[in-house]
């Protein structure tokens, strides 16, 4: 019966290694100091002769600007004729030091430890200028609207964001998580609108990290989801502070990571996914129709390959018969049958995508040529794969594009293929099984525990004016009634 | 949680189970069938069926029509399954072409079986053809229309659509048949020199051919056929003239308890054609010679009436117009029985329009 121990779970547990985690030994000394940063070879010792004291000064090299040491620390030591030289270093960013951890910290954030001989220690910390500047977002690029965009910089990012919401109900709250990465990690929401209960949810995930390296907003969210085992993503990522500020305002809440472009957005919806800034650019119309759009195209993305596949396998009846000639026209020469054509051809696409993704920008052009021209054209012509399935793997593939977040582009790729066995298996019934299915997942899916699906399930009519269409603004008053916000109306009622 | 460790488990057995509501045992990729379109259906010996499509259907391959004789249809797909190298399937079944003879003997068994078949729809046109069809199907593919199938397959559904030409379907047709006030008509089409011609409509008692309508009246056959029509051009050939964009309306009421039956039809529309030296220029000279191609009609009209009850069919329905909310008057046989005799009154009203004349209404009537 030794089979049985396979299934039984396998102890997991683990004692977390005492090294990665412990805080260096030994007392704040320059030894100490020295002896921590031992083979690192751009950390600086610099000895001072300060008129009576001596003075150590301990940096990284590559982290400081040599001249702004000069002046801004050594020649105020060198002016400084009495004992407390340490004292002397006049700066703002002066700070004092009392452990041998806070110092390593320092340190490694580009400060400048000071030591003088009696023991006094102080650090100046020196913002390190490293980073981009505010660039327009490439991911969710719109034509007219604010263009600024989030980027690596934490403390820039909240500016972007204070800058939208001038008010001290803009809270933030400060954690640092990874054990190695250090990586800060602000939650913001806005006090007063935001239901209390989300703040816990929040705060009480963004405590539980326990990870060596975060590195990415993704890496995060990966941390806090409630269903790993989803392909739905259950946060919003985005680098548009105008988003992140009508987010807040509606009352969600709002990480932003350091060191990513990419702030995180939750809860969110199933119908949040396909939003996008410029629906509110447009008329009310018209940004109902380009949103109505996205929702056709997913539907398109998800099931027109497979719909094919189920037509051309199981349900010649279901074609009007102008429809099936040209269908067994296409299909007459194709030497397997459909599902592998989908199938292969759907590969060959994702294939040319990640390619295009992966590779340096200029070979770009070769790729659209070899993809449009080799796999289009020529895999028609020579009879490996029908036209008519080339236009139905075009079709879907750029209906798949229209959805804003492009976590779900992809997701919805793996749901095609999941769905194209089940079509190719079962037909028609094979479509169905995978919308029931489908349907069930995402009712079943919650963000931040919030249902997924809602205003649809649970019901909250009031929500629908943004929902699939966009209602005219002025109409917009109440906030998303989903998250419960303690403050429902948009509106003050108070005229200007 | 147990329930939803169950899930996947539950997931699969689902799929498993309700698997068996596809048709998973079966083949119909489209490249390895051959979807049948048309199928013609004449007697053969000794009551036998004589089956014969176009093979292949809806490719762009020589083709050829092949028979197969057999005592039933099922048995027919099958001798026919084996003379093809793909096998035919009936799921785009959209014509049935049935010779003279075998409407004369009765359809409903052939019906019944395209019927009892989920995957043959029951809007597969239906039409009874005089002459050689297999001639003509021959004739027409080796002279290059090698989509003849689909071209009729489209007539059709342009003929349904337009609804000024007799169009019947598997639906309609038996719904007739077991309609006690009601007898189904097929169009009724020919072969002649080498070309399938509308030529009338073919009249049913139950479900065997008695008689037809010929094409001369079959414009007035449509008029009493349906409540509400259209028609585009009406040829009152005797009177040398011809109608145009004649909108129809007909009323049915019995009077005298059900003995006599009052049709009443409205005419509305232009004439388009008119003999030399025919005078529509004043109210009254148009008002006289709206009255003459009313009685025209109207003679068209009791021609076809008189023959129908001399067939003892009721193409028109009228038998469904004695049927009220509570009362049934007749049986499926006292209906059958009053028919024939019953006296017909034809009235019918023609107004012209766009004749030129500013008042032509208001003086007229």
């Amino acid at each position: 019966m030794h089979w049985i121990g396979w299934f039984k779970k396998q102890d997991k547990s683990y004692t977390p290694n005492e090294a990665d985690t412990q805080p260096p030994a030994g007392n704040l000394s320059p030894q100490h100091v020295q002896q921590l940063f031992h083979d690192i070879h751009d950390a600086q010792v610099h000895e001072l002769d300060a008129g009576v004291r001596k003075v150590k000064l301990f940096y990284i090299r590559s982290f400081v600007d040599q001249k702004q040491v000069e002046s801004d620390i050594v020649l105020p030591l060198l002016h400084a004729p009495d004992e407390q030289a340490g004292q002397k270093v006049i700066s703002e960013d002066r700070v004092d030091v009392t452990t041998l951890q806070q110092a390593e910290e320092l340190i490694l954030q580009g400060g400048i430890l000071v030591f003088d001989e009696i023991g006094n220690v102080c650090a100046v910390k020196k913002q390190d200028q490293l980073g981009r500047t505010i660039d327009s977002s490439e991911q969710e690029s719109i034509v007219y609207g604010p263009k600024d965009s989030l980027n690596e910089r934490l403390d820039k990012n909240l500016t972007l964001i204070r800058r939208r919401l001038p008010v001290a109900s803009l809270k933030s709250k400060k954690w640092t998580a990874g054990s190695l990465s250090k990586t800060s990690v602000v939650l913001l929401y806005m006090e007063g609108i935001v239901n209390p209960e989300l703040v816990r949810i929040a705060e009480m995930k963004t405590n539980q990290f326990d990870f060596d390296v975060l590195l990415d907003s993704s890496h995060i969210s990966a941390l806090m989801e409630d269903h790993v085992n989803s392909v739905f993503p259950q946060f919003q990522q985005t680098d548009r502070p105008d988003v992140l500020a009508a987010a807040l305002a509606s009352g969600k809440v709002v990480w932003l990571v350091d060191n990513t472009s990419f702030a995180l957005v939750a809860p969110i919806t199933f119908f949040d996914l396909f939003q996008s800034p410029e629906d509110y650019i447009h008329r009310w119309m018209v940004g109902s129709f380009l949103r109505g759009l996205r929702f056709v195209a997913f539907v398109i993305a998800l099931f027109l390959t497979p719909a094919y596949v189920a037509v051309t396998v199981h349900h010649y009846q279901m074609v009007p018969l102008e429809m099936l000639f040209v269908l067994m026209q296409s299909r007459s020469e194709i030497p397997y049958p459909p599902f592998w054509e989908a199938l292969l051809m759907l590969l060959t696409l994702e294939i040319l995508k990640e390619a295009s993704l992966r590779m340096p920008t200029k070979s770009g052009q070769t790729l659209g040529i070899v993809g449009g021209i080799v796999i289009g054209q020529a895999a028609v012509d020579a009879g490996i794969a029908s036209n008519v399935m080339v236009i139905v793997i075009s079709i879907s593939a750029i209906a798949s594009f229209l959805v804003p977040n492009y976590l779900m582009t992809n997701a919805s790729k793996l749901l095609q293929f999941a769905l194209l066995i089940l079509a190719a298996w079962l037909g028609m019934w094979g479509i169905g099984f995978g919308l029931l299915w489908l349907c069930i997942h995402l009712h079943g899916l919650t963000s931040l525990g919030q249902p997924y699906l809602s205003p649809l399930s649970p019901f909250f009519a009031s929500d629908w004016k943004d929902t699939v269409f966009r209602a005219p603004l002025s109409r917009m008053r109440t906030r998303p009634a989903y998250l419960k916000p303690l403050q429902r109306m948009r509106v003050t009622g108070r005229k200007p | 949680m147990p329930a939803a460790r169950h899930k996947p488990l539950l997931l699969l057995l689902a799929l498993l189970v309700l698997g068996g509501c596809s048709f998973v045992d079966k083949t119909n990729t489209i490249e390895e069938i051959s979807p049948v379109v048309l199928l013609y259906l004449d007697e053969g010996n000794d009551g036998s069926v004589k089956l014969s499509t176009i093979i292949p259907p809806l490719k762009k391959e020589k083709k050829s029509v092949i028979t197969t004789s057999s005592n039933t249809l099922i048995e027919g797909r099958y001798l026919r399954n084996l003379k093809y190298y793909r096998e035919t399937k009936g799921g785009q079944i959209r014509m049935i072409f049935f010779s003279e003879a075998m409407a004369n003997r009765g359809l409903t068994s052939l019906l019944d079986t395209l019927l009892r078949d989920p995957e043959i729809s029951s809007r597969v046109f239906l039409s009874v053809v005089r002459g050689d069809m297999i001639g003509y199907l021959n004739r027409q593919m080796q002279s290059g229309q090698e989509e003849i199938d689909l071209y009729l397959y489209k007539m059709f559904a342009h003929y349904e659509k337009q609804g000024q030409l007799t169009t019947s379907n598997v639906h309609e047709f038996l719904a007739r048949v077991y309609n006690p006030y009601a007898d189904p008509v097929l169009p009724y089409y020919a072969v002649a020199n080498n070309e399938l011609r509308y030529s009338g409509t073919a009249l049913f008692r139950g479900d065997k051919m008695v008689g037809k309508i010929p094409l001369s009246d079959d414009v007035f056959f449509q008029m009493l056929r349906e409540k509400r029509g259209v028609q585009k051009t009406v040829p009152l050939s005797e009177a040398d003239v011809v109608l145009g964009s004649i909108k129809t309306e007909r009323q049915i009421h019995f009077t005298d308890s059900f003995r006599n039956v009052h049709i009443d039809v409205m005419l509305k529309g232009r004439v388009e054609e008119v003999p030399a030296g025919q005078k529509t220029d004043s109210p009254r000279e148009l008002q006289e010679f709206e009255r003459k191609l009313e009685r025209r009609i109207q003679e068209k009209l009791e021609k076809i009436i008189d023959r129908t009850q001399a067939l003892r069919v009721d193409p028109f329905g009228l038998g469904m117009h004695t049927v009220g909310w509570k009362e049934r008057p007749f049986t499926r046989e006292q209906w059958n029985q009053r028919w024939p005799d019953m006296d017909v009154t034809i009235h019918v009203s023609l107004k012209l329009e766009h004749t030129g004349m500013l008042d032509s209404h208001a003086d007229r009537r």
